[in-house]
């Protein structure tokens, strides 16, 4: 075992329990009893908790209690919530660098519109997204919920800016 | 009996839940402890990948609580202990246990004596 391993496992891990949306406090739990537990026996991570995958299904998710049909459902609503804001904000930066407005709403409105929706959207993913923390030390582990947060934030406005951009050099 | 000694699958799962609780029960202990105990018991190797899902259902219980503790000059250990609900539910859960393998022994016993 190499401390590579247990960093490799260590995000793999991560990752999927992220992915299942275990909650917060019980990611950091378990990510420190691997590190822990290996610490100890000198033991390959993988060999002893199995693929991060299949180790991460054995945590209680909000996922499981959803039917698979009610997933899709939810997904599919996450989806267009994204595209609506997507769409408005895009079409609202398009139609400022062309003053054009967009099915008769002034691209202001739109970017409005498309700001109004996206900070609670973002705020909300950042807050579900929680922050775990290492329970020996207090430190988060991977990102914070403020960092998601951010990242999310960064994504949709760099979506913005490369319109306008591309807007401008079109126009 | 070796301490590599290999159970069925579905006979482990039916008693490694008491078996840790009843470890825990002894005195405060540790994941990798509990692992050993379980060793030197017979059980054969539990894995990391299936003990710490155990605590953790045993914590959501109510049956043990945890707390993180530097050890020895060695890394930080997650230190777990039963509580009064679990030394109740181990009390229960061990004479429940008692009885029915007192049934599965007597049930097997005619049918060696007696076959078909």
């Amino acid at each position: 075992m190499t401390t590579k391993d247990v960093r490799t496992y260590r995000q793999e891990l991560l990752g999927a329990l992220r992915l299942r949306r275990v909650d917060a406090d019980r990611i950091g739990e378990a990510v420190a009893e691997v590190e822990a537990h290996v610490a100890e026996t000198g033991e390959d991570p993988r060999e002893a908790f199995g693929p991060a995958r299949e180790y991460a299904r054995r945590f209680p998710s909000p996922l499981d209690d959803t039917p698979p049909a009610r997933r899709r459902l939810l997904n599919a609503r996450e989806a267009a919530i994204g595209a609506v804001v997507g769409l408005l904000g895009a079409m609202g930066a398009m139609g400022l660098v062309y003053d054009e407005s967009f099915l008769g709403i002034p691209p202001a409105v739109c970017l409005a519109v498309s700001v109004l929706l996206a900070v609670p959207v973002i705020a909300g993913l950042a807050r579900r997204a929680g922050t775990a923390r290492d329970p020996r030390t207090g430190a988060p582990i991977g990102g914070t919920a403020l960092t998601t947060g951010l990242i999310i934030g960064g994504g949709y406005v760099l979506l913005l800016a490369l319109v306008a951009g591309v807007a401008l050099l079109t126009r | 009996m070796s301490g590599d000694e290999r159970w069925p699958a579905e006979w482990m799962r039916a008693v490694l839940l008491t078996s840790v609780l009843r470890i825990v029960a002894e005195g405060e202990t540790y994941g990798y402890s509990v692992a050993r105990r379980l060793e030197e018991a017979g059980l054969g190797t539990v894995k990391g990948g299936t003990l710490y899902p155990l605590l953790g259902r045993l914590q959501d219980d109510g049956l043990v609580t945890a707390s993180w503790r530097e050890g020895d000059g060695g890394p930080g250990r997650k230190f777990f202990v039963a509580t009064p609900a679990g030394q109740e539910a181990l009390r229960e859960r061990t004479e429940r246990w008692h009885a029915f393998t007192a049934r599965v022994d007597a049930l097997l016993q005619t049918t060696t004596e007696d076959p078909r």
